[in-house]
């Protein structure tokens, strides 16, 4: 820059003395005895103008072919930087209102978008991601001239989460405002699973049950939590060259024969076994887990239930002790006690044969309150055995009410049954279905009024089979409603003398009809009387409507 | 033995005449036998364990055994599989009396000895009637041999 000033004033000067010298010569201002000499100092200033001129042209031009360089040169820097950027990133391009401009090609790759497609489109629409508050957070910074970062769910084109962090820089122009906003996006979705992965291990550490991960196509065992390593007696470092078949058996049975597994068990239920590990009894819960990127593993939490186990096995010892223990000496009693009254030891006085029916009674109600505790105790403890079968529900009422009829007679009530002509299939244990019935019968019986009759129906309900058992005895004051299916509660039990139960009846009676998916409850008026109703799941067909559907169907 | 002939010929209620009942609790075994032989007018002989009744089964030659399940030393089970070694008795019909009432125990004696079940407490004023009903079920009338 500055030779070429120097160019110009020395260019400058000798124009000015040979313009000066030009003026002279033409107005003959100069003296004729000089006129030679003066053409000679005159041709030299021409041919210094012209050297100059050529000089500072050919500076020109370098001037300019530098300048052309430089901005060559910048140009690549700038097309080398977006290339990189292009590289590194994936771009986007909105119209201050958040309609997209332009996408590179990182960004069609990583979503799976095509450019065309996306062009004109709002942003926050072709993402379809649920949670539109960061892009009015994006909106509100860019258009205050502001910078906004931070990480968008998105949503792929496959339908996949991906999680974009993201540099959204507006582009201002002086007098047109907003222009633009370009988005500077990294796909961080694997980091961040990454990091919840990390997160994941550190809460399976601190499980007390045994926890492994194992990868379904290889059987590499991927993690084993502490506890696990512990039972293994593995190193640290090394459980992960390991594969399935060094667990132990059963245990690594089971484990490889899943992994083994054609149709692999639904991804949405946990498989629960008892297995053992190293002669531990344990539960296992296994459930198939799919990664993002399509691989199948899955978790398996096994728990000690040794200690379960053992608490299990002396409890049904203790059961089975009491049952034992407690009848054993019922059995003496009663029977001593029946012997006599029958007379097998001889004629009685009859005083002596109240007292004894006293006993009697006493050692009956002994009984079924032993009895019913089995019962309760067992219902509650899940380990009551049902014997499932199919069965007319109205052979099961006359078999009840002849079990009843007895102790209905005894206290001078009838029981009378209305069924109708067509069986009612159900399916259901035998023997309990009649401790039902007999339980809530001879309830009935016994809070009716002497020569009052109990009267049992049947009959279909919707789906349903309703079994119903009225009296005619006091009612159900509302109020007792709520604890009467609780163990040990009787309404107006202690109103009446002769009223003797155990209080278990209708618990057990609730517990029995739950476990054959129905429900049992009762409406009452005091003074009229009760029904206890139940229902029972019709059977689901029977032999005869299946018939009928089928020769419908053809 | 004389008494063999007969033994073929006559109704059931002849034929079954001898009960070898197997009990641990003297009260208990002091009931059945008031049952039976007064009531039911069987002849009884009573043991108070399981090995009692092999030592006994042979000379009695029962008609049936009335057996306790649980016994200390060797119990119910194992006496009956002892007996059904024997031929005399491989086909004698046997009772169990047992005082628990779970479905599972009760099928599961029914199923190994083919044998009837009888829960306590029973009732000592129907029980020969009971073993009675049992003995006939149990016993195909004899045909020819």
């Amino acid at each position: 820059m500055k030779s070429s000033l120097r160019v110009f004033w020395v260019l400058s000067g000798a124009l000015f003395v040979t313009a000066a010298m030009s003026i002279f010569t033409f107005l003959n201002l100069v003296p004729a005895d000089h006129s030679g000499s003066l053409w000679m100092i005159y041709a030299a200033h021409w041919a210094l103008i012209i050297g100059l001129l050529v000089v500072a042209f050919r500076r020109g031009s370098e001037t300019m072919r530098l300048r052309e360089h430089l901005l060559k040169s910048q140009q690549a820097e700038l097309a080398f930087r977006e290339k990189a950027i292009n590289e590194h990133a994936m771009i986007l391009t909105t119209d201050s209102e958040g309609k997209i401009l332009s996408v590179n090609e990182n960004f069609t790759n990583a979503l799976g978008f095509r450019a065309n497609g996306l062009r004109g489109s709002e942003l926050r629409h072709f993402l379809g991601a649920a949670d539109s508050a960061p892009y009015e957070a994006i909106a509100r910074q860019t258009n205050g001239g502001d910078v906004w970062s931070g990480d968008l769910e998105v949503l792929s084109a496959s339908g996949k989460l991906r999680i974009l962090r993201t540099t959204a820089v507006p582009l201002f122009s002086t007098g047109m405002g907003h222009l633009k906003t370009m988005y500077f996006c990294n796909d961080v979705t694997k980091q961040r699973s990454g990091e919840q992965e990390r997160q994941l291990t550190r809460c399976l550490q601190l499980l007390p049950e045994d926890v492994y991960l194992v990868d379904m196509d290889s059987g590499k065992i991927l993690f084993m939590n502490d506890a696990a390593l512990r039972r293994m007696r593995w190193p640290e470092g090394e459980y992960r060259t390991y594969g399935a078949d060094r667990l132990p058996d059963p245990f690594g049975a089971a484990i490889r024969d899943l992994c083994a597994q054609e149709a692999p068990t639904d991804a949405s239920e946990t498989l629960q076994f008892l297995t053992e590990c190293h002669g531990v009894a344990m539960e296992a819960n296994v459930q198939i887990i799919e990664t993002v990127d399509g691989q199948k593993r899955f978790v398996a939490v096994l728990r000690d239930i040794s200690q379960r186990m053992e608490a299990e096995a002396t409890r049904r010892n203790f059961m089975s002790m009491m049952t034992h223990e407690l009848r054993t000496p019922l059995t003496s009693i009663k029977g001593a006690v029946q012997l006599l009254t029958a007379g097998t030891a001889g004629p009685l006085e009859p005083g002596v044969m109240s007292l004894l029916r006293i006993a009697e009674n006493n050692g009956e109600r002994l009984l079924g309150l032993v009895n019913d505790i089995l019962d309760l105790s067992k219902l509650e403890a899940g380990k009551m055995e049902f014997t499932m079968g199919r069965m007319d529900l109205r052979a099961l009422i006359d078999e009840a009410i002849e079990s009843d009829a007895g102790y209905a007679t005894g206290l001078g009530v009838t029981l009378r049954c209305k069924s109708p002509e067509t069986p009612l299939w159900v399916t259901g244990d035998k023997g309990r279905l009649l401790q039902v019935l007999t339980n809530l019968m001879s309830n009935a019986a016994k809070f009716s009024e002497t020569g009052s009759q109990v009267e049992i129906s049947a009959r279909p309900n919707g789906d349903m089979i309703r079994v119903a058992i009225s009296d005619r005895g006091p009612g159900i004051p509302e109020a007792a409603r709520a604890g009467l299916f609780e163990p040990f509660k009787q309404a107006g039990a202690q109103d009446k003398g002769r009223i003797k139960g155990t209080g278990l009846g209708l618990t057990i009676v609730k517990a029995i009809v739950e476990h054959h998916d129905g429900r049992v409850d009762f409406v009452s008026e005091l003074g009229k009387g009760t029904t206890f109703y139940f229902d029972l799941p019709q059977c689901a067909q029977s032999t005869k409507t299946r018939q009928s559907a089928l020769d419908h169907a053809a | 033995m004389g008494e063999v002939v007969d033994f073929k010929v006559h109704m059931t209620a002849q034929r079954f005449k001898k009960i070898l009942h197997a009990e641990d609790d003297p009260d208990i075994r002091e009931i059945a036998r008031m049952s039976l032989e007064m009531i039911g007018g069987f002849e009884i002989l009573q043991c108070a364990s399981g090995e009692e009744v092999l030592k006994a089964a042979n000379d009695f030659a029962p008609d049936m055994f009335l057996m306790d399940v649980m016994m200390p030393g060797m119990d119910g089970r194992e006496s009956v599989r002892q007996l059904r070694q024997s031929a005399n008795f491989a086909e004698t019909p046997v009772v169990f009396v047992t005082a628990k009432a779970s479905n599972v125990d009760v099928d599961q004696l029914k199923e190994e000895f083919e044998a009837a079940v009888i829960t306590k407490p029973f009732d000592p004023i129907t029980l020969p009637d009971q073993l009675k009903e049992i003995w006939s079920r149990m016993t195909p009338e004899p045909a020819g041999s």
